[in-house]
């Protein structure tokens, strides 16, 4: 379990400083997710000092930690009370923290069925570009009084404040799972998927890759039988094991060196005709790409369907990695950081090079 | 959950044979398949004998679940059988003060004169107290809103907000000084003018000013401690 340190106080003056200087902050846990973004100068702010649960009640099904306490010490907190966090947030390494999850935004299988990284957050502290410390939304599961600047941070990558606590919503761990695999095409895979969602079956995740699709179905133990018999598949005994490694990239298709994309569109949207090797996820919606297709050409095609595309690992990271925005929607998210951090301090350019 | 007198209102109104004399009633939705249901009622029938429930029903079939919760969703109209006017707030609280804020409003209620029906989300921890009143009576309307801010700065003294679905117009302009510091209304300020730099939609709205806040501080003095001190009043 990790300790339980509270250093508010001095990171709001190392940002306080880094005004005075005019110094930009790299602001990092572990590092389990440094390949993720654009490549970001400053000086790092290291927030692993500040960690620990701060409040835990399972009645309540609200946790509230520091950031930069490990996500695994969190989920062990939980699981010690038959409870988990709904999103799944994939570690990617030894020592991921939760303020990492939550400026990445990254959410795991179950995040269709369960919902986003968002979607369980419910309150933040966060120290602003003038070394002010905040506190948005709260420990309550609604809560609609000023701007929810909490879920505004989620996935902003650190570049509009420093995340220091998190409040989020937890959910009982299923009394039982279990996965179910099927052999076809693509095409047929995300049609099977995009039907089933319109049925009521407690679906906690799939993927297709190579041939195969994975169900898995999470719930009461009768709900989750009667799920296997609708769904006619062939039963599998590591589920857990080959969940994990998908959420994890430990999972065959992602150990190579080319670039891998990210791609989001419309769950129903049949293959995608640009060369390479898929694997699909969230009943169609989340979709892994390993290409030498030029960043351009396949952006105007994954735009063609409503889609975007982040250059996820590996490729040029000095270039735009995430989705270029339209005009006028970056000039948003530039007055935005401009109202957050106007001296552009934290993470300068790691989400797009002007921000 | 609908309490003592919300319910006594609903019953007369749609007749789903509430028990009208339990201090509260809790309805309990739960849906997945048949399988997943079945087990499921099962675990919240055990959870609720346990928590002293005194009278428990099962909705055999759709029409009677629809039964049971016609009082629910026709609890605002009946409301208004009781009382010419009526005032609906929407503090969320932590839902473990559920029974402690309930008690603290009735106590509320007795000390302004004013009769208060609770109609509330209570697996969210919403409340929707109802302030009953008759906008008539001279001075009864000013001291329902009063009742109504004190009832709102109770739910953020236990760890909740001042609204968890409805929103602030103008009306809980106020509470959001008691619920915000200076800092924050200032990064709402500046994070609304990040999208509308001439101040066209709503001025006024959603966040007070902070000289609006120093005026209201001087009338609300919080736990002793003088908000926004460094400001000048007025």
């Amino acid at each position: 379990m990790s300790a339980d340190n509270d250093i508010d106080k001095q990171l709001c003056l190392a940002v306080k400083q880094a005004v005075a200087e005019a110094a930009p902050l790299r602001l990092r846990g572990a590092d389990t997710k440094a390949f993720y973004g654009r490549t970001s100068e400053g000086q790092s702010l290291d927030l692993r000092g500040h960690s620990g649960v701060v409040s835990y009640e399972p009645s309540e099904l609200v946790i509230t930690a520091r950031a930069g306490t490990p996500l695994a010490d969190l989920e062990s907190a939980l699981a010690a009370e038959g409870q988990m966090l709904g999103f799944e947030p994939p570690h990617f390494g030894e020592g991921a923290t939760l303020g990492g999850a939550i400026a990445c935004g990254f959410s795991g299988p179950r995040r269709p069925y369960a919902g986003s990284v968002r979607d369980f957050v419910l309150g933040a502290r966060i120290i602003n570009g003038r070394g002010e410390l905040l506190q948005f939304g709260g420990q309550v599961m609604k809560n609609v009084a000023g701007y929810d600047v909490s879920r505004l941070s989620v996935g902003a990558m650190g570049t509009l404040g420093v995340i220091t606590e998190v409040s989020m919503k937890v959910l009982p761990i299923p009394a039982r799972e279990a996965t179910v695999r099927f052999s076809m095409s693509a095409s047929q895979a995300i049609q099977r998927m995009n039907q089933w969602a319109g049925q009521p079956l407690p679906t906690s995740a799939t993927c297709y890759h190579d041939g195969a699709l994975h169900v898995r179905v999470s719930g009461s133990a009768k709900g989750v039988d009667a799920a296997i018999v609708t769904l006619e598949g062939e039963l599998t005994d590591d589920g857990a094991t080959f969940w994990h490694s998908v959420k994890e990239h430990h999972h065959v298709f992602f150990t190579d060196d080319r670039s891998l994309w990210r791609i989001s569109v419309p769950q129903a949207t049949p293959p995608l005709p640009i060369d390479g090797e898929w694997l699909i996820e969230w009943g169609g919606g989340q979709r892994w790409l390993k290409t030498d297709a030029p960043s351009d050409v396949l952006r105007k095609q994954v735009e063609s369907v409503g889609g975007h595309a982040t250059l996820f690992r590996g490729g040029d990271r000095s270039g735009e990695v995430f989705h270029p925005l339209p005009p006028r929607l970056f000039s948003l998210h530039r007055n935005l950081k401009n109202a957050f951090d106007p001296q552009r301090l934290f993470n300068p350019g790691r989400l797009y090079r002007d921000l | 959950m609908m309490d003592n007198l919300a319910t006594r209102a609903t019953e007369d109104f749609v007749h789903a044979g509430y028990d009208i004399d339990a201090a509260a009633i809790l309805f309990c939705e739960l849906d997945g398949t048949p399988e997943e249901v079945d087990d499921d009622v099962e675990r919240v029938k055990e959870v609720l004998e346990h928590s002293g429930c005194t009278n428990m029903r099962v909705a055999k079939d759709e029409q009677e679940r629809q039964l049971f919760w016609s009082g629910r969703k026709a609890a605002f109209p009946a409301a208004g059988r009781l009382a010419p006017d009526y005032y609906c707030i929407d503090g969320t609280i932590p839902r473990k003060k559920i029974g402690y804020v309930l008690t603290r409003i009735a106590e509320l209620g007795q000390e302004y004169g004013l009769r208060i029906a609770n109609v509330f989300h209570a697996g969210d921890g919403n409340l929707h107290p109802l302030i009953l009143y008759d906008g008539n009576q001279p001075g009864e309307f000013e001291r329902t809103e009063e009742v109504g801010a004190k009832i709102l700065e109770l739910s953020v003294e236990v760890g909740g907000t001042i609204t968890g679905e409805h929103g602030v117009g103008v009306e809980k302009i106020d509470q959001m000084c008691v619920q915000f510091e200076a800092p924050e209304l200032s990064q709402f300020h500046a994070l609304k003018n990040a999208f509308d730099p001439d101040n066209l939609l709503n001025p006024g709205k959603a966040v007070p000013t902070l000289s609006r806040c120093a005026e209201f501080g001087a009338m609300h003095v919080h736990k002793g401690e003088l908000k926004f001190p460094h400001l000048e009043r007025f």
